[in-house]
């Protein structure tokens, strides 16, 4: 069976054997999961042994379309890239903009499974259906921006290429993979996968196209769609801004950190907001499919990058204690060069700065040294000097240093910057979220603080949100339509009818919504499988014992009662146990 | 004569001015076979822009031995006459002639009303 809008054929790249070979789609899945991080999550349930070492041969790195990328619908142009987490030992989906993905759909597949590990350092060549494996050994320690640039001068820019910096050499479990230069899969060590495979780059071409049903009436309905409703002003100002948006917006809510979320808000936020920054802007840039154009390609002196994004600025700025962009703008750049997620580089950062600053360990770093920062990065992703001993992640650190109660992660996965305690149902969602703390699972501040629509500091209802949430976005990024289409979320019916609209198939809103649950239930299932349970879905102690002291949410902490009552609402809603897991018959329902 | 204009501080590079280029076109989404190829990538620190469309110049018109390209308000390319041998793609200063199944495939502006321009949404892309 297959289905218009996929191309129904999956790559699989092995790299011991250095053979690739094709093998059609699993439609049972797609139909069930969609693509992207639904279908991904599928594959590596049926695919990934439990108990798989992450930095094994026997990961998988798995890059995975939509139905929908390749086609003009807007904001499709992402690609999800999965594996199992070393920094977790949960799965772990990431979601990367720029062109690769349109790339891989043009080349005729709906997915890569990379398999197996290098002999040697390598990286891997795919036009349409050639596979051309090549040493990389002149690549290997090369900063990912360097190596790219010399991979453009030798193929050209029709290739995408994704590459790994040094981070993901070392298997650094905060490695990331660059595509575009400044676009990342981001976190949980998916580099230090791709590090363990010996494989520095993928560069992929693709000439082919996608086939629609009715391709005359699709176009013009999807055009329609794209200055209907996405071009309208809830969506622009990610164009105008980008996430630097964020920074006004979590300062006056009360959920910007501030020095390792000790407290939160900063009166001289204005310092490095986005007014500040977008001053030094060179050009715009969005990915394949977009239509918005988030990024914002932007010089500071010698410090270049498309962003900094909202989480960068956070946790390089005031939650380091900074105010200057030109180093907010040098960490972005040499974190994205070292091959290092900046969340979790930076959380580890700021966690070392306090430990340093409370004399419980001297990791020669305190609060406010920029250059300190970028000395770290570089040491981080070569394990040297003082960095050998964070290259991990602020997990690992804090459990050999000690300050675990301020070490702000869950499953080994850092914090995102949205401090819990100014909005309640983030605590959740960080708890809950299937690879560690992730903000992008379910993003409570639009109701708890933006749009002020559900209280914040109460455990009432959060159980209900944060799954309303969660569902709206696992369909999005199965959809692979990224976060920035905001008016999107929650409209099952635009959903179902893109679907139609590229499939052919009569998916209806409900039908989204089972997706949507499946995703999720399979996610929680490949933990569970992994040995997963309530007693992981934690909150760093600081978010329950100290309150704040400073801005909207001062006096606020989150009381463990109201923490586990939340746990126990969230899990009622997705019909698991009190105790986490799930029925076996729910299991046995997703496959 | 109305002619593309291509502004490239608005531009975003998403390519959807190809994708959707080739819908009407070609019948699929397959940006290798567009009339049109603008992109944005970025080259040693600096952002780049590829901006092959047409401009109407009219080279290829003159160019073609056979006769087979005719410039009015748009091109229009007479498949019966056409050899494919490539001149007009030579030729072209913007080089978005395809020579493909030994026939040219140049833009006609949809004659006259460009998808590409109604789809751009930046309006990076102006027909006037």
């Amino acid at each position: 069976m297959t289905m218009l809008g996929y191309q129904n054929k999956v790559l699989r790249v092995n790299l011991t054997d250095k053979k690739a070979s094709t093998e059609p789609l699993r439609m049972d899945f797609a139909e069930k999961y969609i693509g992207s991080k639904g279908l991904a999550i599928r594959y590596m349930y049926e695919e990934l042994k439990p108990g798989v070492d992450a930095l094994g041969p026997d990961n998988k790195l798995f890059l995975t379309t939509g139905p929908l990328t390749g086609t003009p619908v807007p904001c499709s142009g992402k690609l999800s890239v999965a594996a199992k987490s070393p920094a977790t030992g949960t799965m772990n989906d990431c979601s990367i903009g720029g062109h690769v993905g349109i790339r891989i759909k043009f080349a005729g597949y709906d997915m890569i499974i990379f398999e197996g590990v290098f002999d040697q350092p390598g990286y891997v060549l795919i036009e349409d259906d050639k596979v051309e494996f090549v040493e990389a050994k002149d690549l290997w320690g090369l900063g990912s921006h360097e190596a790219e640039a010399i991979l453009a001068e030798k193929y050209g820019t029709d290739y995408s290429i994704m590459s790994i910096g040094p981070a993901g050499e070392n298997l650094s479990k905060m490695a990331c993979i660059n595509s575009d230069y400044y676009r990342q899969a981001g976190r949980g060590g998916i580099g230090a996968v791709m590090g363990s495979k010996k494989m520095k780059a993928i560069l992929i071409k693709g000439t082919g196209g996608v086939k629609v049903p009715d391709i005359e009436k699709t176009t013009d309905r999807i055009l329609e769609i794209l200055h209907e409703d996405v071009l309208q002003e809830d969506n622009t100002f990610v164009y105008d801004a980008g996430t630097t948006a964020f920074l006004e917006a979590c300062n006056d809510g009360g959920i910007l950190p501030w020095k390792n979320f000790s407290d939160t808000t900063d009166v001289q936020w204005t310092e490095y907001n986005g007014d500040v920054l977008i001053q030094h802007r060179e050009g715009k840039r969005g990915c394949g499919s977009c239509g918005l154009g988030c990024g914002n390609f932007l010089k500071i002196g010698d410090a270049v990058c498309e962003g900094p994004e909202y989480e960068s600025i956070s946790v390089a700025g005031p939650n380091a204690g900074i105010r200057d962009p030109y180093s907010i703008v040098k960490f972005n750049q040499v974190a994205d060069d070292m091959g290092l997620d900046t969340i979790s580089s930076g959380d580890t950062i700021i966690w070392a700065m306090e430990m340093t600053e409370k004399g419980l360990h001297d990791f020669g770093i305190k609060f406010g040294d920029g250059e300190g920062m970028i000395r770290l990065l570089k040491e981080m992703a070569t394990r040297t000097g003082v960095g050998a001993e964070l290259a991990d992640g602020v997990k690992i650190a804090s459990e050999k240093y000690g300050g675990t109660e301020f070490a702000m992660q869950v499953k080994g996965l850092e914090y995102p910057q949205y401090e819990p305690r100014g909005s309640w149902g983030m605590a959740l969602s960080y708890a809950i979220s299937d690879r560690g703390a992730c903000h992008m699972r379910a993003y409570a501040p639009n109701e708890e603080v933006f749009a002020a629509s559900i209280p914040p500091y109460t455990a009432e209802g959060k159980g209900q949100l944060v799954y309303d949430l969660q569902l709206t976005n696992a369909v999005k990024f199965s959809l692979c339509i990224c976060d920035f289409w905001g008016t999107l979320t929650g409209n099952y019916d635009m959903m179902a009818e893109l679907m139609r609209l590229v499939t052919g198939k009569d998916w209806t809103a409900e039908d989204m919504k089972d997706v949507g649950r499946r995703v999720i239930n399979i996610a929680r299932a490949f933990n569970q499988r992994e040995g997963f349970n309530r007693t992981h879905d934690t909150v760093p102690k600081r978010v329950v014992t100290e309150a704040l002291q400073n801005g909207p949410a001062a006096g606020q902490a989150i009381p463990p009662e109201a923490f586990e009552d939340m746990l126990d609402q969230y899990y009622e809603v997705m019909g698991w146990n009190k105790d986490g897991t799930m029925p076996e018959e729910l299991i046995q329902s997703l496959l | 004569m109305k002619r593309l204009k291509f502004n490239k501080e608005s531009c975003i590079g998403c390519q959807l001015c190809a994708q959707v280029c080739s819908a009407y076109k070609e019948g699929e989404y397959i940006p290798s076979k567009a009339r049109i190829a603008i992109e944005t990538y970025y080259d040693k620190g600096a952002l780049k822009y590829a901006d092959h469309y047409c401009i109407l110049c009219g080279i290829c018109a003159k160019s073609c031995p056979t006769e087979a390209i005719k410039m009015g308000e748009y091109i229009e390319v007479d498949m019966d006459k056409c050899i494919g041998c490539g001149i007009c793609a030579e030729k072209c200063p913007k080089k978005v002639v395809r020579i493909r199944d030994e026939k040219a495939h140049i833009c006609d502006t949809c004659k006259g009303d460009p998808k590409c321009v109604k789809t751009c949404p930046q309006n990076a892309l102006t027909f006037e």
